[in-house]
């Protein structure tokens, strides 16, 4: 029976077919002897056919073939043997005995399980001693693969017939203990025969013998089920007299392949509750075996089967306590992990040693939703094993620090449910330890977390620490500085709207930015524009615009809170004037008091002198509030200031952006009040368009912008918005085109014709305006096709202007302008939109007619 | 020759109660023979027939019970340890068939039939109708068999035993008695205590050794009665490997030491261990086996 070599794996199939034949040839015959109750004949055939079961020539996937056909045949012979116990032919006993005369001790013993499972369904004799028999006789076969065979034979053929708990054999055959140490000795023995085939034979067929082995495993994980079906293994059984052998079984055999497989199935087949109550000793087995295991799948298995676990306790039984998981298994696994990295320092590769952080992180994630502090202690865990001694010089290469993202990604899962991902103190130093791409990975995941939690970021401290957190999202990394820009520029149109996608995330931060106290906010802002314009003009394009929006709305509330006091002043002034000696206000308590309560106004008095002015500016008073309105500490003019040096350092690089800015600041600033403001405001973005605005068709849509926010305006002097309208019409009349020049210039007549009466109305300068254009468009004839369309809507400001009631606008003009268009639209050639344009002018003579300015015929 | 003649179909001998007495067969190949015990009488009938119309003269009808020991390379020379003797008849003549009942009362049988390899122990009767020298005599013999139950022994210590082959192979083995019973179960174990060979299989062999004659004379013969595996494959150290033999499968005699000087059966176990080369590794241990009165 020696070691297959590789002529005879050649014959395999052969041979297979062979002995297959010569089962079922002695298989036959040994029912035609039972057919004639020739118990003799029936054990010798049987015997002969058991005989194929020796040999040592098949790989273990034929032999499993073999052994199956075997079965299939022997199994008639169970029927048999207990019909003749029925009948009272024989004895079980004297079968029990019978079948042990066959000189060969594997089929003998294959007869004997046989006979024994028989025996043990008469009840003639103890179940638990007819057992005890066959475990121990089954040492007979030393072979490794038979033995294994055997073993699984004796497992399965018993399985029905244990003393289990509830079982008919339990009682006088003995009780679940039996049937516990019945399936634990032939687990062990099963096992024993596994460990050893790893040492026979030469060692040149080890690579074959690991994975004959592998496919063999499956027969001692097969005891392993059998034990945790029992009935009778309740918790405390499994504490007590399971765990403690099978756990001996793993560390004493000292086998790598068997550690893990063995404790995976332990994992896998009993039930949580089990492990829950032995997490302690398990874990501390884990710390036992040999170096090649990888401790780090099995904790990893464990802690997922307990975490699926408390997962499904918490969706089938929402009422039950949700905290299934003990505590203590959380500190359980820690320590065990602590005291690998202490025992296995040198061994274990950084890479697991952070996977199984990782796992450890899963799991606490996934039982203890919330728990920061066993988040940061893994952090703290990884931290320490990363701040080696002496400090490594070569940074992590990719599955270290895939596996360090994985960390640092784990506690951003949505459903880690974590808002309080600032609460992670390490995580900053641990990002550090990764390349700059992967930290922006991990930043990004930082980013949608704290999106996705939307819970307002309201104190300058947070917003400190979610920056440092997301440092590479917000500036170029070391690597991005030397190739990043060529980098960039070669991986093209892929990368860009990547980082758009990002930015664009980022900027949504700023709408996280919360406080009811101005000033705070204020400062969060501040905060924020530092670390934003660290970006470099690729960012700030993106992230900076929301901050700006978010200022001018800052501003408003300031403003707002500026006017209650304001008017609050008023009317203590005239309280006090009516009766002055009343009340002194006591300023000096009250301000200490209030400072203590609010810790956003320690820096307070630092600022102090700065805030005179601006407070002096702002129509608020200072020092004598005694309402419960404070005054802002921040006048909403710094605020503008801050917006003001924003939108201007960007002012270069995107000019059409600033320039939108501008303006939109410049509103606000009007519907605060502030015109000198709002000057600056307009005068910078009419800087913007003269300097930095070549391109016509930016200038066409600028000066849109520019018209709408003037005629939004309120609060301009005449003189000012008489010199800023008459700027914005020069622009107009400036421009390269000469259909744009012409609607530019007619759409600059607006800004002479308030709707207001009590502002601009100069009717003088709208009929200007509208002549110039006309004149334009007059200019514009003398190519191909007449720009009727520009006479079509030039006659549509003339109608508005008529409508706004400008005296200068007599019907004339209008009656001209019909003339003119109507004698050459009927010359008009037949080009794309002509169609549309009649209709236009249609439509704008039905108005005409309708209120009957001109009569038309 | 006087005395001797070929055997006879017209003498039929039948023990008492043959019909109902135990029958035993030495061997799987011999004829079933009626067992007698050690004192026991014995007792019977012999028929001498006679041709209707003819007559037997005779000078006298005698029968004689004979322990005798045969060795067959020595034939024609038997030793007989007993041999009794009872005139049935006086000469005459017979004219019909004639019964005689014959009853060797109380006869020490000193010996247990055996049927071995080169001697035999068997007890026979032997009717003789002595005639003239012309006729010549008729005989006719009747074998029976005697099987001797010992009372089980007062001592019955275990075997066990260490051996081994330095830095090679440690065994030591145990067998739960020395002394057996015929349908007896030997149990033991077998535990490895160092294991350097390939071993292939263990068994247990059942060794029956014969010493027939003595002096120069003396021929031994070993016989494998069995050989039962007990173990398939090779043990690593501190395994312990059971063995179970039931003996009533086998054929096997009580021990026999020195029977009237003539001859001794012996049973030895021999356990082996067979390597992967074939070689042979034993150790042989006597067992005495005995056998048991039967319950």
């Amino acid at each position: 029976m020696a070691a297959p070599g590789s002529s005879d794996l050649d014959n395999q199939e052969a041979y297979l077919k062979e002995a297959t034949r010569k089962v079922k040839e002695q298989g036959f015959f040994m029912k035609r002897c039972m057919d004639s109750s020739d118990l003799k004949g029936a054990l010798n055939h049987a015997s002969d056919m058991l005989r194929e079961l020796r040999t040592g020539v098949l790989t273990p996937r034929n032999y499993y073939e073999l052994h199956m056909k075997t079965l299939d045949e022997l199994h008639h012979l169970d029927d048999f043997f207990g019909q003749l116990c029925k009948d009272g032919t024989k004895t079980a006993s004297e079968l029990y005995e019978q079948v042990q005369a066959c000189g060969d001790v594997l089929p003998r013993l294959y007869l004997l399980i046989t006979v024994g499972a028989t025996y043990i369904e008469t009840r003639q004799a103890p179940a638990k001693d007819i057992l005890n028999d066959l475990v121990e006789m089954a040492k007979g076969v030393q072979h490794p693969m038979r033995g294994l065979f055997l073993r699984n034979y004796l497992s399965h053929a018993c399985r029905d017939k244990l003393p289990d708990t509830g079982s008919k054999f339990e009682g006088q055959g003995g009780d679940v203990s039996h049937a516990v140490d019945f399936v634990l000795r032939n687990f062990s023995e099963t096992n024993r025969l596994w460990v050893r085939m790893q040492n026979q034979g030469p060692s040149k067929e080890r690579k074959r013998r690991e994975k004959e082995r592998q496919d063999l495993r499956i027969l001692v994980g097969t005891n392993l089920v059998r034990l945790s079906q029992l009935e009778g293994v309740d918790v405390e059984r499994y504490v007590q007299a399971v765990l403690p052998k099978l756990l001996e079984q793993v560390v004493n055999c000292k086998d790598s392949i068997a550690q893990p497989y063995l404790l995976d199935c332990i994992i896998q087949v009993f039930p949580d509750e089990f492990h829950l109550a032995t997490l302690d000793s398990f874990l501390e087995t884990c710390t036992q075996l040999r170096d090649k295991v990888n401790v780090r799948v099995i904790l990893e298995a464990m802690m997922k089967r307990l975490a699926a676990g408390a997962r499904d306790a918490q969706s089938s039984s929402s009422g039950e306590a949700v905290a299934r998981t003990p505590p203590k298994a959380f500190a359980a696994f820690n320590s065990c992990v602590t005291k690998l990295l202490e025992e296995k320092k040198g061994a274990i590769e950084l890479a697991e040693l952070l996977r199984l952080q990782a796992a450890l992180l899963e799991f606490a994630l996934e039982c203890y939703p919330g728990r920061l502090d066993y988040v940061n202690h893994c952090f703290g865990t990884c931290a320490a094993v990363l701040r080696q001694d002496p400090p490594r010089t070569e940074p992590l290469d990719d599955t270290e620090a895939e596996q360090l993202e994985r960390v640092l990604a784990l506690p951003l899962a949505p459903s880690g449910g974590l808002g309080g991902v600032l609460e992670l103190t390490l995580f900053g130093e641990l990002v550090e330890y990764l390349p700059w791409r992967r930290r922006r990975d991990v930043s990004l995941g930082v980013v949608r977390a704290v999106l996705g939690a939307g819970e307002p970021l309201d104190s300058v401290e947070s917003v400190e620490k979610l920056f440092s957190m997301i440092g590479p999202l917000l500036r170029d990394g070391p690597d991005d500085a030397t190739g990043g820009q060529q980098q960039k520029s070669s991986a093209t149109s892929d990368a860009v709207p990547d980082e758009a996608t990002e930015q664009l995330l980022v900027a949504r931060l700023s709408h996280l930015f919360q406080h009811d106290d101005t000033d705070a906010l204020f400062r969060i802002f501040g905060a924020a524009r530092r670390h934003f314009g660290q970006g470099g003009i690729d960012r700030v394009r993106y992230t900076l615009v929301p901050l700006v929006f978010r200022a001018l709305a800052l501003a408003r509330a300031v403003r707002a809170v500026e006017t209650k006091i304001a008017e609050q002043q008023a009317e203590e002034q005239a309280e006090e004037n009516k009766k002055p000696a009343e009340e002194p206000p006591p300023p000096t308590e009250k301000e200490p008091a209030e400072k203590t309560t609010d810790g956003e106004e320690e820096e307070a008095p630092e600022e102090e002198e700065e805030e005179a002015p601006a407070a002096a500016e702002a129509p608020a008073a200072t020092t004598e509030e005694r309402t419960t309105i404070k005054p802002p500490q921040y006048s909403s003019r710094k605020v503008f200031q801050f917006v003001h040096e924003i939108v201007t350092a960007m002012a270069g690089s995107f000019p059409s952006l600033s320039l939108n800015l501008f303006l939109q600041c410049a509103q606000e600033a009007d519907k605060c009040g502030f015109k000198a403001i709002a000057y600056e405001f307009v005068s910078q973005a009419f800087i913007i368009y003269e300097d930095e605005l070549p391109d016509s068709k930016a200038q066409l849509r600028a000066l849109h912008s520019m018209v709408g926010s003037l005629l939004l305006s309120r609060g301009f002097d005449d003189s000012d918005y008489d010199a800023l309208a008459t700027k914005t019409t020069q622009y107009a009349a400036k421009l390269l085109k000469k259909p744009d020049q012409c609607r530019m210039v007619a759409t600059c007549s607006l800004l002479f014709w308030s709707d207001d009466p009590s502002r601009v109305r100069d009717g003088r300068r709208v009929l200007e305006c509208l002549q110039r254009s006309l004149k334009i468009a007059d200019a514009c004839m003398t190519s191909s096709s007449p720009p009727i369309h520009l006479f079509v809507e030039i006659l549509d400001h003339y109608v508005a202007h008529f409508e706004k009631k400008n005296p200068m606008i007599t019907p004339k003009y209008i009656q001209g302008l019909v003339a003119l268009i109507n004698e050459h639209i009927d010359n008009m050639d037949r080009v794309d939109g002509r169609a549309d344009l009649e209709a236009h002018y249609r439509n704008t003579l039905a108005r005409i007619k309708a209120k009957e300015i001109i009569p038309l015929p | 020759m006087f005395g001797f003649g070929k055997a006879s179909d017209r003498i039929a001998i039948s023990f008492e109660n043959e019909g109902s007495r135990t029958k035993k067969a030495l061997s799987a190949s011999s004829t079933q023979l009626p067992v007698f015990g050690s004192t026991e009488s014995v007792r019977g009938q012999v028929e001498v027939r006679v041709p209707a119309g003819k007559k037997v003269e005779h000078l006298g009808v005698k029968i004689e019970l004979i322990g005798q020991i045969e060795m067959y390379y020595d034939r024609g020379n038997f030793h007989d340890f007993t041999s009794l003797v009872r005139e049935l008849d006086s000469p005459g003549v017979l004219l019909r068939d004639q019964r005689y009942a014959f009853d060797f009362g109380n006869v020490e049988k000193p010996y247990e039939s055996y049927n071995g390899l080169n001697v035999r122990l068997r007890y026979f009767v032997r009717v003789t109708v002595t005639r003239n020298y012309t006729s010549g005599n008729m005989v006719k013999e009747a074998e029976f068999l005697t099987l001797l139950a010992q009372p089980p022994p007062d001592v019955n210590n275990s075997i066990k035993m260490e051996v081994g082959i330095e830095e090679c192979l440690h065994i030591e083995f145990e067998y739960d008695k020395v002394k057996y019973h015929l349908s007896d179960i030997i149990i033991g174990k077998v535990y490895f205590l160092l294991v350097r060979i390939k071993i292939k299989h263990m068994e247990l062999a059942i060794i029956r050794r014969e010493a027939a004659g003595t002096g120069a004379q003396q021929y031994n013969e070993s016989e494998t009665v069995t050989k039962f595996e007990v173990m398939d494959g090779a043990p690593v150290r501190g395994e312990c490997i059971p063995i179970r033999l039931f003996l009533n499968n086998y054929n096997v005699t009580p021990t026999y030491r020195n029977i009237a000087n003539k001859f001794s059966v012996k049973y030895y176990l021999n356990l082996v261990l067979v390597d992967q080369e074939e070689r042979r590794y034993f150790k042989q241990q006597e067992i005495t086996l005995y056998r048991a009165a039967a319950a």
